[in-house]
C-alpha cells in the first residue's frame, strides 16, 4: 500500500510541477515582495492585538487575551466606521463598474479617436488618491458651488460619503473600463450576428450575450473594487474632521499611531482584514458560480 | 617602481581616512516639526543658518508633517524603526508616551529656562508629571482678525460686547459683505471657536482639573453650564456663515480673507505671518472675541512652539545647545515668524497687534491652558474636535442639533474613547 501511494504521490508531484512550475516561478518574485512588505509584517503584528501595548515604540506591554476584540465589537465609534466603510464601498462598486461598463460599451471598438478617449479616461487612475481628493475639493468648492449654489458635499454629513465615492469612481472607472473593453473584445461577433438574425433587440443582446460573457471581467472588477473600498483610507483621511466619513482603516491608523493604543488598533486591523477576506471570497464565489452556469 | 606604487597607495588610503574623519565631524540635527506656516518655517531656517554659521560642522534636516493627521504617526514610526530625530516639536503633556519611554530630556534644571522667569502656565504647557520637558519659545492665541479697510470704509467699530458683535454681523450682512470666512475642514477651527468661552469660564470657576475629570468620567459635558454657553456663542457667530465654511481648508479661507472676500476671520495667531505673506498690503486688525456683555473675555494663551530634545538620539548635547541658542535668539525668531514670545520681549519690527498680544500676556490677565492640571490627550482631542465640527456643521446648515444634543454627543464620544483605554 505504502509503495503504491508513494509512487502515485511522486507522479502527482511531477505532473503538478510540469503543469504549474512555470507559473509558480513567474509568481515567485511578486509573491516574495508581497510577503516581505505585507504578509510577514501582518503575521508579526497579530500578537500585538492581544496586548495592551500603547505607542508602537513602547518597550513593555501585557497580554490581555481577547479583551481588545471584545471592547471593539461593542464600541459604537468602531461600529460606525464599519457602516461608513460599507456605505462608501457600495456606492464605489456600483458607480465604478456601471460607469466603466458604460464607457467600455461606447468605445470598445478600435479606432484612433477611441484609443485617445481611452487614454484620457484612464489618466485619473494614475493620479494619487490624495491628489485626487485635493483636486476635487477645489472642483466642489470653486467650480460646482458657484454653478449649483450648493455647498461642497465634503463638508456635509449627509453627503460626504457619496461625495468621496464620486472622487473614487472618477479615478477608477477608467481602470474598470479597460478590463471591460478586454472582455468585450473577446466576445465572438458571431453571437451578436446570430442574435440579430433572430431579431433580438439591443437590450436582449446585452443581457443575454454581453453580460454573461463579461462575467469573468465583472468578477475581477467587483472583487478588486470591493477590496479597495473596504480598505479606503486616503479619501477619508482628507476630510478627517467629518465624523460621518471616518472609515475603519482610518480608525486603525488613528489608534495604532495617533492615539498610542497599538493593541486596540491592531485588533481593529485584524477584524477589518477578516471581514475583507470573508466578504471578498463570498462575492468571488457567488460571481464565479454565475460564470460556471453559462 | 613597486615601492613608488606602494607609497602612492598608502597616501591614497591616508587621504581617504582623513576625509572619513572629516565626514564624521559633520553633525546632522534632525528637527521634527508641524509648523505649516511658511513664515515659521522661514524663521526656523534662519535660526538654523545662524547656528551653522557659528558651528560650521552642524547641519540641519527639517521634517514637517501635518499635526492633525500625520505628525505623531510619522514620529512614532521613525522612533520605532530606530530613526532618532534630535529635536521634536510638541507639548510634552500631549505626547506622554515619549516621556514615559525615556526619549525626552528632562529640562527642569535648565538654567536658560529658569532665567526666563516664566509664569506657571507657560511652564505647565511644557511639563508632564511635574517635570519640564520642552523649551517654551512663543505662544499662540485666537480671536477675530478683521479687514481694517472694510471696517474703515463702512464706519464700523470693533465690538466690545457680545451684543455689539451680533449687531456688527447683522450690519455687515445688510451691506452685502460676508462677516466671516471659516475653514472647518481643518479640525482645529471648531476647537478654537469654543475655547475662548470654555477656558475663560472654567479657570474663573476654579475648574482647572476639568479636562482630567472629563477624561476619567468624573465630570460630564452636559453638567457644565459654561460648555453650553461656549456652544451658544459659536452658534451666534455662525448664523451668517458662507456656503464654503465647512469645506474650506485654512489656506483656502486665508486666500478669501486676504483678498477682501470677507470682513473677519476667527483664526489663530499662528497665521499672522501667512496673512502678510499672502498679501503684504493687507491691513489686519485683531480683537478678542467678546463672550458676554460684561467684558469677561480673557486672552487665551497656549505655548505654541514647544520643542523637546531626544536624549536617545546621537548628539543630544548639540541639540540641547541649539535649542538654548534658539531661546537666546527669540527676538530674531519673533520678527520673522511674527509670533509673540512667552517672555513678553518685543521689537519694533513686530506688527502692532503682535506687540499688543505680548503685552496682554505679560499683564497676566489671561486664561492659560497650562493652568489646567492635564491637557486632553490626542484621542480625547480628536473626539472633541469631531463632535464640535458636527455641531458647527449643524449650525451652518440648519441641521437642528441643539446644544444639549451636542453636549450629550460629546459625553458619548468621550465614553467611547474611555472604553478603549
Amino acid at each position: 500500500m505504502t509503495v503504491i501511494n508513494t509512487g502515485r504521490k511522486r507522479r502527482l508531484t511531477t505532473y503538478f510541477l510540469r503543469e504549474h512550475g512555470g507559473n509558480l516561478l513567474f509568481m515567485l518574485p511578486a509573491f516574495a515582495l508581497f510577503a516581505f512588505v505585507e504578509l510577514i509584517p501582518f503575521l508579526q503584528s497579530i500578537p500585538i492585538s492581544f496586548t495592551d501595548k500603547k505607542a508602537i515604540f513602547a518597550k513593555a506591554w501585557n497580554y490581555v487575551g481577547f479583551s481588545n476584540y471584545a471592547k471593539l465589537i461593542t464600541n459604537r465609534t468602531f461600529q460606525d466606521t464599519f457602516l461608513h466603510t460599507a456605505h462608501f464601498t457600495l456606492i464605489y462598486i456600483l458607480g465604478a463598474n456601471l460607469m466603466g461598463l458604460m464607457l467600455a460599451l461606447m468605445i470598445w471598438r478600435g479606432s484612433r479617436l477611441n484609443n485617445l478617449v481611452r487614454t484620457l479616461l484612464f489618466m485619473p487612475f494614475t493620479v494619487s488618491l490624495v491628489a485626487s481628493t485635493k483636486v476635487w475639493s477645489y472642483v466642489y468648492t470653486d467650480v460646482l458651488m458657484p454653478i449649483t449654489g450648493q455647498p461642497s458635499p465634503l463638508g456635509l454629513t449627509s453627503q460626504v460619503i457619496p461625495g468621496l465615492a464620486v472622487i473614487a469612481i472618477w479615478r477608477d472607472m477608467g481602470y474598470c473600463m479597460l478590463i471591460y473593453i478586454a472582455g468585450l473584445q473577446s466576445i465572438p461577433l458571431e453571437y451578436y450576428e446570430a442574435a440579430s438574425v433572430e431579431g433580438a433587440s439591443w437590450w436582449t443582446k446585452f443581457f443575454r450575450i454581453t453580460v454573461p460573457m463579461l462575467m469573468p471581467a465583472i468578477t475581477s472588477n467587483v472583487t478588486l473594487i470591493l477590496a479597495w473600498g473596504l480598505r479606503c483610507f486616503d479619501y477619508s483621511q482628507m476630510v478627517i474632521t467629518m465624523k460621518a466619513a471616518k472609515t475603519t482603516a482610518v480608525f486603525v491608523y488613528e489608534y495604532i499611531f495617533g492615539n498610542s493604543r497599538a493593541g486596540i488598533g491592531q485588533a481593529a486591523a485584524i477584524i477589518l482584514t477578516l471581514v475583507l477576506v470573508v466578504l471578498t471570497n463570498v462575492i468571488t464565489v457567488i460571481l464565479r458560480r454565475r460564470e460556471v452556469e453559462l | 617602481m613597486k615601492k613608488l606604487l606602494s607609497l602612492l597607495l598608502a597616501a591614497a588610503m591616508l587621504l581617504s581616512l582623513s576625509s572619513l574623519a572629516f565626514a564624521e565631524d559633520e553633525i546632522n540635527i534632525k528637527v521634527f516639526h508641524y509648523m505649516a506656516q511658511d513664515a515659521k518655517q522661514a524663521g526656523l531656517s534662519a535660526i538654523e543658518d545662524a547656528y551653522t554659521a557659528l558651528h560650521p560642522n552642524v547641519k540641519f534636516t527639517n521634517v514637517y508633517y501635518n499635526q492633525g493627521t500625520d505628525y505623531f504617526p510619522q514620529l512614532s514610526t521613525a522612533l520605532s524603526s530606530g530613526e532618532q530625530p534630535n529635536v521634536i516639536m510638541g507639548n510634552p503633556g500631549l505626547y506622554p508616551d515619549l516621556v514615559e519611554e525615556g526619549y525626552i530630556m528632562d529640562l527642569t534644571d535648565n538654567q536658560m529656562i529658569k532665567d526666563m522667569n516664566l509664569p506657571a502656565g507657560d511652564l505647565g504647557d511644557v511639563s508632564a508629571n511635574g517635570r519640564i520637558y520642552g523649551f517654551p519659545i512663543d505662544f499662540k492665541t485666537w480671536g477675530v482678525f478683521y479687514n481694517t479697510k472694510i471696517f474703515a470704509d463702512n464706519g464700523l467699530e470693533v465690538p466690545k460686547t457680545l451684543t455689539e458683535l451680533n449687531e456688527l454681523q447683522d450690519k455687515l450682512v445688510s451691506l452685502g459683505i460676508d462677516p466671516y470666512v471659516h475653514s472647518f475642514n481643518d479640525a482645529v477651527y471648531g476647537d478654537i471657536e469654543w475655547r475662548n468661552t470654555f477656558w475663560t469660564r472654567a479657570i474663573a470657576a476654579g475648574d482647572t482639573d476639568i479636562f482630567e475629570r472629563l477624561m476619567n468620567g468624573d465630570a460630564k459635558w452636559v453638567d457644565l453650564p459654561y460648555a453650553a454657553e461656549a456652544l451658544n456663542n459659536i452658534a451666534l457667530r455662525l448664523k451668517n456663515a458662507r456656503a464654503d465654511a465647512m469645506s474650506n481648508t485654512q489656506d483656502m479661507a486665508l486666500e478669501v480673507f486676504c483678498s477682501g472676500g470677507a470682513a473677519m476671520r476667527y483664526d489663530g495667531s499662528w497665521n499672522i505671518g501667512s496673512m502678510l505673506n499672502k498679501n503684504p498690503q493687507f491691513e489686519i486688525g485683531y480683537f478678542l472675541v467678546p463672550i458676554d456683555d460684561e467684558g469677561s473675555a480673557k486672552l487665551n494663551v497656549q505655548v505654541d512652539q514647544s520643542f523637546m530634545v531626544n536624549q536617545q538620539a546621537e548628539h543630544a548635547d548639540v541639540a540641547l545647545d541649539f535649542m538654548e541658542y534658539w531661546l537666546s535668539q527669540g527676538v530674531a525668531w519673533s520678527e520673522i515668524s511674527q509670533m509673540p514670545l512667552n517672555t513678553g520681549v518685543v521689537s519694533d519690527k513686530l506688527l502692532p497687534m503682535v506687540r499688543t498680544l505680548a503685552e496682554i500676556k505679560k499683564s497676566g490677565d489671561i486664561a492659560h491652558y497650562g493652568n489646567f492640571t492635564k491637557p486632553l490627550t490626542s484621542a480625547y482631542t480628536t473626539a472633541l474636535r469631531t463632535e464640535l465640527t458636527s455641531f458647527v456643521e449643524s449650525c451652518i446648515t440648519g441641521g437642528g442639533m441643539t446644544v444639549e444634543q451636542a453636549l450629550a454627543n460629546l459625553d458619548a464620544a468621550f465614553a467611547d474613547v474611555r472604553a478603549l483605554n
